[in-house]
């Protein structure tokens, strides 16, 4: 009776053995996944008009355990210019992202000539590493001239607590400069207040991806005028 | 039926004596009594016989009939091994607990059929040996009397201690191992480790040199019994100093210590056990070096670059206290 029974199943049984063999097979490629590389790069598609600003925005996407990086950003010196973030310091800097607490700025510079952007930095004791994705910086380019600069990552390292590197994978970009209008995707300014210079850089308007937000700057200048008033003035003449 | 008779004569003697120590019983003052341990510190020397006899002592009792003892210490250190009656009572056939557990005795006995007990005495005698070097209090977490009068009476309380330590002049040979690694790499050989000067016998330093295996990584084979201070000393580390004190005594049997992660981003490190501004200026002046030799590779992998800055900040302001403060070998 058993037997027949079993007979009768034996189609089933392959079924599930199968199912079991496939499992098996599939097990071991688990912890791979677990330690693919943390892609790091401009995941947008920016343009800018020649004459105008436009803010590019380094990401990181599903990194374990970050605690430090370093990265070199190349541009097209001929076709770009960059802003300048922090006028109280010598050279030029980029925005640092949020997404890490900078606790130690090693290097945070642009090269105008060389067309790069260097930043390393590392969190500080004892600040926790991070996992999940997130800027890491932000170049807010002027377009220069009519062409299209390539946006290519290298020397990229990205480092846990314990000082072991993280697997990481630079995905390289492009920005388009053309004569066309200017969309910003990001648009900070610097507020006169009764504290001295604020500097507002959110407006709830960066972090994107895809689909670059669709405002104009005058939009943005009416928000930092209600938000900065009374004695609001730009940073820069747009 | 004789029997019978007999046994329930007997176990009414023991619930109505145990109830007596029941809250509610009527409790006398016996401020005179006194419950301590003799000798107060009792030592044992893990070299030799590695046991000790402490004395449960009754001073002033009076008229007294049943006890409820519960004695506690540290098991890391020592192990409550036997116990035997001292003499005071005639508990024979009178104890219905004795539970006798790591770091928790509890005995609860009366005597039978037998008048009560009056002066000073050896309630009970505690056979404790060594496990590790170090000292132990032993508590008498609760001590209740019951007397004649079904009197309940909390005596006063001396609690003892226990050193296990090591006789000096006696020399036996042992071993002992533990694991070393270090934090960034996954380099573990050439760590030096040092058991300075033994604190008994006087023999030593025994050095060491960790080796490139997976868990323990450094032994000492043969060692003296003795207790001895641990230090390291790798460069670009922060190191276990000798003023930590952190002392691992080496016991008959084989001793291991505990595991061990030294941590990263000392690269100003001579005389110097503290991840702080100097270690970072060092990095960042030699930042994108490359090279064997360069002590702002803190990770030791031929280039100075966000992963020795990582483990400088995510260190920075540790020393060796704060590092290794909770490292016990």
């Amino acid at each position: 009776m058993m037997l027949r029974h079993f007979i009768k199943n034996k189609k089933r049984l392959l079924s599930v053995g199968v199912i079991a063999l496939m499992v098996l097979i599939a097990t071991p490629c688990l912890p791979v996944l677990a330690q693919e590389n943390s892609p790091v790069g401009v995941f947008s598609a920016p343009s800018v008009a020649v004459g105008e600003q436009v803010a590019v925005i380094v990401e990181i996407q599903d990194v374990t355990n970050l605690y430090g990086y370093q990265l070199v950003l190349h541009f097209d010196p001929d076709l770009l210019s960059v802003v300048d973030e922090d006028l109280f310091s010598d050279g030029i800097q980029v925005e640092l992202g949020t997404f890490l607490t900078p606790g130690i700025v090693l290097i945070n510079n642009v090269d105008l000539t060389a067309g790069t952007v260097q930043v390393v930095l590392t969190q500080m004791n004892p600040s926790e590493a991070v996992s999940g994705s997130g800027t890491l910086f932000t170049v807010r380019f002027i377009g220069l001239a009519n062409g299209v600069s390539p946006l290519t990552i290298d020397d990229l390292t990205l480092s846990d607590r314990d000082g072991f590197e993280i697997p990481s994978l630079a995905e390289d970009s492009q920005l388009t400069i053309g004569s066309g209008g200017t969309w910003l995707s990001y648009f900070p300014v610097i507020c006169q207040s009764g504290s001295g210079l604020t500097s507002m850089p959110d407006l709830g308007i960066q972090g994107f991806r895809g689909s670059p937000p669709i405002q104009k700057i005058t939009s943005f200048a009416a928000q930092a005028a209600k938000l900065a008033r009374p004695n609001l003035f730009l940073q820069d003449d747009l | 039926m004789k029997t019978n008779k007999r046994y329930f004569a007997v176990l009414a003697v023991i619930v109505i004596l145990l109830a007596s120590l029941s809250v509610g019983a009527s409790q006398v003052s016996a401020q005179s009594m006194l419950l301590f341990l003799s000798p107060d510190p009792a030592s044992i020397y893990l070299n030799t016989t590695n046991s000790t006899v402490v004395d449960l002592w009754v001073s002033n009792g009076n008229i007294l009939n049943a006890f409820d003892v519960t004695i506690t210490y540290d098991t890391s250190i020592v192990q409550l091994t036997g116990w035997v009656n001292g003499g005071y009572m005639n508990i024979s056939g009178g104890c219905i607990i004795n539970q006798n557990q790591p770091g928790f005795f509890w005995l609860v006995c009366t005597q039978l059929n037998k008048p009560g007990v009056s002066g000073d005495g050896v309630l009970l005698k505690l056979t404790f040996t060594g496990k590790d070097f170090g000292s132990t209090p032993v508590t008498i977490a609760k001590a209740e009397f019951a007397n004649k009068l079904n009197e309940l009476v909390i005596p006063a309380l001396e609690h003892g201690q226990i050193n296990t330590l090591y006789q000096p002049g006696t020399v036996v040979n042992s071993s002992f191992s533990g694991e070393i690694s270090l934090q960034g790499t996954s380099l573990r050989a050439g760590i030096p480790v040092t058991l300075n000067q033994g604190q008994y016998l006087g023999v030593g330093p025994y050095t060491t040199t960790a080796m490139s295996l997976p868990a323990n990584n450094y032994s000492v084979n043969p060692i003296v019994m003795d207790a001895y201070i641990l230090t390291t000393a790798f460069p670009r580390y922060l190191n276990v100093e000798a003023g930590m004190a952190k002392t691992v005594g080496i016991l008959r049997t084989h001793t291991v210590a505990a595991p061990l992660m030294l941590l990263s981003g000392n690269a100003v490190w001579q005389n110097n056990n503290e991840i702080n501004l100097s270690d970072l200026d060092a990095i960042r002046d030699a930042f994108d070096g490359s090279g064997a030799g360069l002590n702002e590779d803190v990770n030791y992998d031929g280039v100075v670059d966000v992963r020795d800055l990582a483990l400088a900040g995510g260190n920075f302001g540790m020393n060796s206290s704060s590092a290794y403060g909770g490292w016990v070998p």
